[in-house]
């Protein structure tokens, strides 16, 4: 799973879309996880938001130039 | 010989002045003087602008007795009274105390018609209380006047009658304008004999004055006889219907089934052709009936020849100067997918260089009035607002037709004066409609790729960069969203106005996604060498998608839909991100099997703006 960038160079989570039963089951699994939990998920997401966002940088090289200051 | 006095009195020295009695008479000088309308001969017709008495009487003395005059057509439009018993004509010196010897009276005139004696004489009144010249009738209605041989026959209308006054309207007095629609043409008086005489045209303007609240012509008609001679009957001979009744009778029989269910949809497509037009509506009904004979490519030909006659009679009236290009064109492209027989592909190129023939004399036409007035490209009626969107339409889809009618046509002489043409008209369009030289749909990515390509093609370097620079700055400050092909009408206004604000969300239904104007504008800046202008604003159209069809051949380009073939989609950012990723991943574009099938798929592009004919940038 990888991050995406929007148009306003701003990365994008994914989103987990499911039914409420699940959404309920969800946040019981997570209140109950090790405490380590949390910081991994966080560490994880840091990790991808600055891969997204070198992922973006590389991309808008390929352009002859990149916003008006470019 | 056939003299005309026209007079029209504005100016009075005793009596209130008049507005548009001098443009009225000017008018039907200048319209019964023209050769195709009326072939009076100019040097024994005169024009009288407000004149006197005495100038009104030297014209009667320079023209009746010259002898030899077989029409005599005296027109008077002015203020007119009846007074003791005479119908005066009130001319600039005329006071109303001494009307007997200051006005000019029908009486006189008779009196000099009688004595000169044309074959036919004509006298149309267009003034207050023109009826009551029937007070002078007493002065020809005598046996040694009339009813021998050799007298004359007169004929007089009086465009009110005697206790009624005569309208004027901005475009002129009411029974004027009644009187030019019927020698003009705009109205059929009859279309059974090649000339009208004055008696049934004025009884069919008292048909056409019927919305003009009470004002009645009047007419009479004294000693009569012969060929009628007023003027040259335009709808002679012209009863749109007639032809494609002629049509229809010589179908041959192998078919005719298809043709008895198609045939009140037939009828409606031809009706339309002068009026509310779709070429697709039109294409659709044709193809329909033609297969059956596609196995017989002369009976094909000859059918098809009869309908573009009758067609074109129809189109020649329509408002659209290039009406006519279009139908022959789309018939043309009709008979595509049966172009594998010599006698149809002749019927084509015929088709089309007449096509290119029409658009030539119909540039010829807009060139004359964009000189006149600059203004002239815009609507006449419902403009405004209405402009914004569809005058850059109307715009990209003209030049485009003005390009390749140098291609349509096989005279090197027209050939030449077509792009001659072509090239005035950029010059004329980028001169004056600069701002309105802008994308709206992606319905213009078609005439895009054929201004571009036909403008190149002539030299025009300079116009090919400013054509591209203004239409690829319109493409990025609307960020790619482009109205769709098959936007309905009632929500231009609502894409008008998203566009204003750049919030497209309430009409995303309507906005081309992919569309083809980037594609041709991306292949345009590679065929111009501005590649690097368009990759520098490329970033702005990150995450644009466009795409291209490319279909298997162009033998079958001009069907609604085409089998096969492939739809190749792009986005910026992730596909493309200069021109040259465009260019290296290009698809094969299969070329036409000859010129005549190139030409008529260019036709098929431009009639039905969802496809673009590919091979001209690849």
């Amino acid at each position: 799973m990888e991050f995406g960038v929007g148009k306003d160079g701003g990365v994008q989570l994914p989103q987990l879309h499911v039914g409420p039963d699940t959404f309920v089951n969800l946040k019981e699994s997570l209140a109950s996880a090790p405490p380590d939990l949390e910081q991994r998920i966080e560490d994880l997401k840091a990790t991808k938001t600055k891969e997204a966002l070198e992922r973006e940088t590389y991309r808008r090289k390929k352009f002859a130039k990149y916003g008006d200051s470019a | 010989m056939r003299a005309l006095i026209a007079v029209g009195c504005n100016k009075y020295e005793h009596e209130t002045t008049l507005v548009g009695a001098e443009h009225d008479a000017t008018r039907i000088f200048d319209s019964l003087l023209r050769q195709d309308v009326g072939d009076y001969d100019s040097p024994c017709s005169t024009l009288l602008l407000s004149p006197t008495l005495e100038e009104v009487r030297a014209s009667l003395r320079k023209i009746l007795p010259l002898g030899n005059i077989d029409t005599f057509t005296f027109y008077f439009a002015g203020h007119g009274i009846v007074h003791a018993g005479s119908f005066y004509m009130c001319v600039r010196d005329t006071t109303s105390q001494a009307l007997s010897l200051t006005a000019f009276s029908l009486s006189e005139l008779f009196r000099s018609l009688t004595d000169f004696a044309p074959t036919q004489s004509n006298i149309i009144i267009d003034a207050c209380k023109s009826g009551g010249l029937i007070a002078d009738l007493s002065a020809v209605l005598k046996p040694e006047v009339l009813g021998n041989d050799g007298t004359p026959g007169i004929t007089l209308v009086a465009t009110s009658a005697q206790d009624q006054d005569a309208g004027e309207t901005e475009l002129g007095g009411m029974g004027t304008n009644a009187l030019l629609d019927c020698i003009e043409g705009r109205t059929t008086v009859n279309d059974q004999r090649p000339a009208l005489d004055l008696a049934e045209i004025g009884r069919h303007m008292h048909s056409l004055m019927q919305g003009c609240g009470e004002q009645k012509p009047v007419v009479w008609g004294l000693n009569l006889f012969g060929s009628p001679g007023f003027c040259r009957n335009p709808r002679y001979g012209f009863d749109p219907a007639k032809r494609l009744r002629d049509v229809l009778q010589a179908w041959p029989s192998e078919g005719y089934e298809v043709l008895r269910e198609n045939y009140s949809v037939l009828w409606e497509a031809y009706s339309s052709i002068d009026s509310e037009w779709l070429p697709r509506d039109f294409a659709r009904i044709i193809e329909h009936i033609l297969p059956p004979l596609s196995t017989r490519p002369e009976a094909l030909a000859s059918f098809i020849e009869r309908l573009v006659t009758a067609s074109l009679d129809k189109a020649e009236i329509s408002s659209d100067a290039f009406r006519p290009a279009e139908v022959s064109a789309s018939l043309a492209v009709c008979l595509l997918p049966f172009a594998g027989s010599q006698v149809v592909r002749d019927e084509m190129n015929r088709l089309l260089v007449r096509s290119g023939d029409y658009v030539r004399l119909a540039m010829e036409s807009l060139i004359v009035d964009l000189r006149a007035d600059y203004h002239a490209l815009l609507s006449r009626h419902n403009g405004g607002i209405a402009d914004l969107y569809v005058l850059p339409l109307r715009i990209t889809k003209i030049l485009a037709w003005a390009g390749i009618s140098g291609l349509l046509l096989d005279n090197v002489v027209q050939q030449e004066k077509a792009n001659q043409h072509f090239r005035e008209l950029v010059g004329l369009i980028l001169h004056h409609y600069t701002l309105s030289l802008t994308l709206m749909t992606d319905a213009q990515a078609p005439y895009v790729a054929v201004i571009i390509t036909c403008a190149h093609k002539l030299g025009l370097g300079v116009e090919c960069e400013q054509i591209f620079g203004l239409l690829y700055s319109a493409y990025l400050s609307c960020h790619g969203n482009l109205a769709s092909c098959d936007i309905p009408d009632d929500r231009v206004l609502e894409y008008l106005e998203s566009r204003a604000c750049n919030d497209y969300s309430g009409i995303t239904e309507h906005v081309e996604r992919p569309g083809q104007a980037l594609t041709v504008l991306l292949k345009s800046s590679e065929l111009l060498g501005l590649q690097d202008v368009a990759n520098d604003d490329l970033w702005e159209l990150d995450r644009t998608s466009f795409l291209a069809y490319i279909p298997p051949s162009f033998a079958e380009f001009g069907l609604e839909q085409m089998a096969g073939g492939g739809n190749f989609v792009w986005s910026v950012g992730m596909d493309v991100f200069v021109v040259n990723d465009l260019i290296k991943s290009w698809p094969t574009v299969p070329p036409p099997r000859s010129e005549l099938e190139a030409k008529t798929a260019i036709a098929a592009s431009l009639l039905y703006p969802d496809r673009v004919a590919w091979f001209l940038l690849s």
